[in-house]
């Protein structure tokens, strides 16, 4: 197995007035190619702050120590240019907050087109009829309609099918998935998981997903990492971390997720 | 007690002068909520089910069709039961006013009815009500996570003494392992202060565990209603649909 990303002893500080609060103490890990890497733990367990310092998209009230290596480029010394090239083409992110994620000024379709022309260097045209079939691909009602609209127009759920289109359509060799469906619906998200571990079979694309969900992590992920406070409490094969919770906080994730279920369980069987 | 009867409702497309190029958002919408029941209202995004309660709430008026309360007009019966219908959102970032401390947040609708005698007691009570510490009473709404968020716009919802209350999505942006607590809370919440619900989510699993009866919304219209006992044996393609793309949790 060969490893696309590594991340070791990444530790990240915020700085505010000269006080030094440690968000991520020491983690590592490492994503091999063609699987996929969940990461679980609640609001404010720093998920999203170890992807964006991965990604070099934290500003510079934060203090990053650390290795990040992506296809033996070193991505926390690498120049500016060079890790924006990345970003995108090679390094996919979905974000967790769709109503912001799209500029409110433009229609979704010039946001789109745009993209597409950046990345894969085709016609106006040819983006505009992928655009069109990456809404269709992604099951949107009267995608032509949609194309067309403003950002406030959509509700959350179908922005997100957006934007995780469009990711997908980049075809990149990693895509990191920051909460993708927790402003999704519960039919939508079934068929948006479908869409996830489709892409992992079919394209050359590993994955870190990230979510409070276990429910959607257990389900799509090969590894996982659980998160706490900044550390991880527990890593490991995901369905042996499952059935064998080591830790406190694991063993207290699996429980509330099952309380949540139980009266359904009960009722459908 | 709340009643709706054959509501439609229409929205105009964007960019177009005709009337037959609107969209129909509700159809024929008919259903009952009897008093102490919890309803509830499921559908995907963009199926009507914001609007819906919006129309509840007396917030737009209905093309055509009829919702009473106790068989009286919305408007009829809110002029006489003031603050007797609550809603809590599902954005509690949004929700509240990022200037108000925990302590006006909670108030305010109360500040409004014009008593205020021992608001602070008040204030302390409702929040305790919701299991958050009364240190909170000064903090401002940046100050919180979401669930603690959460729970005092909850606390803000039943402050008036509600019979009815309308939770949006109220549960969706929250962790988890955070849902299954604010679950608990509203059940605890519903016996204690006698609260009839309509709980609107698009999530299966939380309605199961909530609620009495399940009504599907499906391109503005109910397309299955049964008690929530009997979801396994729906005869419905979309409520069979809706069941099988739950995620099931296996450890």
């Amino acid at each position: 197995m060969k490893e696309i990303l590594k991340v070791n002893h990444l530790e990240v500080h915020h700085m505010d007035h000269k006080v030094s609060t440690n968000i991520i103490s020491d983690i590592s890990f490492s994503l091999e190619k063609n699987r996929c890497l969940g990461i679980v733990g609640e609001s404010g367990s720093g998920k999203s702050i170890t992807c964006k310092a991965i990604l070099g998209l934290l500003d510079k009230d934060f203090h990053i120590k650390g290795e990040v290596i992506f296809n033996d480029i070193h991505l926390l010394k690498a120049d500016k240019r060079k890790i924006r090239q990345i970003r995108g083409k090679e390094i996919s992110m979905i974000l967790q907050n769709p109503m912001t994620s799209f500029d409110p000024l433009y229609p979704i379709q010039e946001q789109m087109t745009e993209t597409f022309i950046e990345n894969l260097d085709i016609s106006k045209k040819e983006a505009l009829g992928l655009s069109l079939k990456t809404l269709e691909n992604m099951n949107i009602l009267h995608p032509k309609d949609v194309l067309k609209k403003y950002p406030h127009q959509l509700s959350g759920g179908m922005l997100q099918r957006v934007m995780i289109g469009t990711a997908l359509t980049l075809k990149p060799s990693i895509i990191i998935a920051d909460e993708p469906t927790t402003a999704v619906d519960a039919i939508n998200v079934a068929k948006v998981m479908k869409e996830f571990s489709g892409i992992k079979e079919k394209h050359n694309t590993s994955m870190i997903f990230i979510s409070h969900d276990l429910g959607a992590v257990a389900k799509i992920s090969d590894d996982i990492l659980v998160m706490k406070d900044g550390k991880i409490v527990e890593k490991g094969e995901t369905q042996y971390v499952l059935r064998n919770p080591r830790s406190e906080h694991t063993r207290y994730l699996i429980n509330t997720r099952k309380a949540l279920m139980d009266k359904f369980h009960q009722i459908v069987g | 007690m709340l009643k709706v009867q054959d509501v439609y409702k229409s929205y105009s497309k964007s960019g177009s002068l005709f009337r037959r190029d609107q969209i129909h958002v509700l159809s024929g919408i008919s259903f009952g909520i009897e008093e102490g029941e919890c309803v509830g209202l499921i559908g995907e995004s963009g199926s009507g089910k914001s609007t819906l309660s919006r129309l509840i709430m007396d917030l737009e008026k209905p093309d055509k069709g009829l919702i009473t309360l106790e068989d009286e007009s919305i408007q009829v019966w809110k002029k006489k039961n003031q603050g007797q219908i609550s809603v809590v959102f599902q954005d509690y970032t949004s929700s509240v006013n990022p200037r108000f401390t925990v302590e006006q947040v909670i108030t305010e609708p109360i500040m409004l009815k014009g008593k205020q005698a021992h608001i602070k007691t008040k204030a302390m009570q409702l929040l305790d009500r919701v299991s958050l510490s009364s240190q909170l009473l000064t903090r401002y709404p940046h100050e919180l996570s979401g669930g603690q968020l959460q729970r005092v716009c909850i606390a803000r919802a039943i402050s008036t003494k509600p019979r009815f209350v309308i939770l949006d999505e109220a549960i969706s942006s929250l962790d988890v392992s955070i849902q299954a607590q604010i679950l608990e809370l509203l059940k605890e919440l519903k016996t204690d202060l006698n609260l009839t619900y309509l709980f609107i989510a698009h999530d299966l699993q939380a309605v199961a565990s909530l609620c009495d009866k399940v009504l599907f919304l499906y391109k503005g219209k109910i397309e299955e209603r049964l008690p929530v006992t009997e979801l396994a044996r729906t005869e419905n393609e979309y409520a069979k649909k809706l069941l099988s793309s739950v995620i099931a949790f296996e450890a």
